[in-house]
Parts: C-alpha cells; sequence; structure tokens
C-alpha cells in the first residue's frame, strides 16, 4: 500500500497537532493507527523501548522522524500515520533535534508494501521546500496533494 | 561489485530509506554495487556478503567491522549531500576498481 492511500484509508493524518514531548508525538501517531485497526496496543510501547536500546534511530532528517517497531511488535497490517506538530520536540540527536513531521510506519514485514510505500516518503522530501509545506499544512487535502506533486516529479525525473 | 548494507535499529525502516537514496546515488555515480539492508542485531551475520556498512552515527559508532571492511555514519538519512562524499571517499580509496 502507498503512503497516499494508507493515509487516506486509515484517515490517519494530524496537522499541527500538540505534543508535550517526544514520547507525547510517538503516540499521537500510534494512537492514529491504532484507531485504524493498524497496530494494536503494544506497538507504541515497543517504539519506546526501541528508542531505549537503539537511540532514535528512526529520524531521517533535520525535522522528520519515521517512528516504527517491528512487524511481530503489534503490526495488524500496512500503514502509515502523518503528524505535524505545532511546536517541534526534542529526541536528544543534536544532528536531526527538534523534530516535527513523524511518517509513522507500521509494516507486517519487512518488504511488502513498504517498498511502495517508503519511495513515496522518500519521494516527498525530495524537494526540501516540502518540509515547509507540510510544517504549513492545515488540511489533508494539501497534503494529498504534496504526495500527489512528489509522485509526478519522481515519474518525470 | 562493491558490496554497500545498509543498517538501522530494526531493518525496516530507515535503513530501507538509506538503502533506496544510496541506490540512486551510486547509480548517477557509475558505481557496480549491490545493495542489502538489515536491522542492527543482524549485521554480523551479513557482514559476509558486505563491503561497506551505513548506517546512523549513533548506531555507526557501536559497528565493528574486520580489517578490510568499512563503516561510514550518516547524519541525514535523506540528504545525498551528507552521505554521498563519505561514501564517495571509502569507495575512491578502496574499491577504485567498480568505479566506472
Amino acid at each position: 500500500m502507498t503512503l497516499k492511500d494508507s493515509l487516506i484509508a486509515n484517515n490517519s493524518i494530524a496537522l499541527q497537532a500538540e505534543a508535550s514531548d517526544w514520547q507525547a508525538a510517538v503516540k499521537l501517531g500510534t494512537d492514529l493507527l491504532e484507531k485504524a485497526g493498524v497496530v494494536d496496543s503494544r506497538y507504541y510501547g515497543a517504539i519506546l523501548e526501541g528508542t531505549a536500546k537503539f537511540g532514535p534511530y528512526y529520524l531521517l532528517a533535520p525535522g522528520l522522524a519515521m517512528p516504527h517497531g517491528r512487524p511481530e511488535e503489534g503490526v495488524l497490517k500496512n500503514g502509515f500515520a502523518l503528524v505535524t506538530l505545532k511546536e517541534p520536540v526534542v529526541f536528544g540527536d543534536e544532528d536531526n533535534d527538534p523534530i516535527d513531521i513523524l511518517i509513522t510506519l507500521a509494516a507486517v514485514d519487512q518488504e511488502s508494501h513498504n517498498v511502495g510505500g517508503i519511495t513515496q516518503v522518500v519521494n516527498l522530501f525530495e524537494d526540501e521546500d516540502n518540509f515547509d509545506r507540510l510544517r504549513a499544512a492545515t488540511t489533508v487535502d494539501e497534503v494529498i496533494a504534496l504526495i500527489d506533486k512528489a509522485e509526478a516529479d519522481a515519474q518525470a525525473a | 561489485m562493491v558490496r554497500v548494507l545498509a543498517v538501522c535499529g530494526n531493518g525496516q525502516g530507515s535503513s530501507m530509506v538509506l538503502k533506496m537514496k544510496m541506490g540512486g546515488f551510486l547509480k548517477k555515480n557509475n558505481i557496480d554495487h549491490e545493495l542489502n539492508s538489515c536491522a542492527f542485531g543482524e549485521y554480523k551475520s551479513m557482514m559476509g556478503s558486505a563491503d561497506i556498512i551505513v548506517a546512523s552515527t549513533h548506531l555507526a559508532d557501536d559497528i565493528t567491522v574486520p580489517a578490510g571492511k568499512h563503516v561510514v555514519g550518516v547524519k541525514n538519512l535523506l540528504s545525498e549531500a551528507d552521505f554521498g562524499p563519505k561514501l564517495m571517499d571509502v569507495i575512491q580509496q578502496n574499491f577504485a576498481s567498480d568505479v566506472r
């Protein structure tokens, strides 16, 4: 499943949300996925445990995190959630903090949909201006339009 | 052929992103390469089929490799400007014959 289809099907976008710390920020995404039946309640705790063990290994770039656990840690089906924060939070990684864009990932296995889904994540941030466009977005339609545009650009490249 | 292994905490998120970004970069630079990805807990068993291990900096510090193999730490996984020069340095110094 692609990023776009997953966000629409699961109604899993929250824009300019509020979180007091990084744990609360991660929970915004996992709560959306739990509500959509993509993960069960173990998933949030598993991400916190993984972070304690490996550090925030899912920070992709300055401002951007892709929190995720392992398939056996409560993933029921493949899916994504997208959360932007009104005020950024700190994960304790000087290279990429502070973070205000979180794309939560759930995958039932290593390859399956994520090749398609993660390709869309990568394409979305190919244009660095899309970081700020996402931060400014206040409607789901704006986010979907950004993903569509990024896909069209990737096709044309 | 230079064999590059992307490693992250659990082998399916960041390492997949890194693998995709590096694939585009290596192709563009005409490097004869093979790319794989895995979880931190698996890298030792994958080492036999890898020449260069690439991971985010905080994981890279904890990765040890035998002589003849190399570790590259990356801060911004989405930025060619970050991983590109580091990766090319290692390739040009050690795997120059794979640059076509």
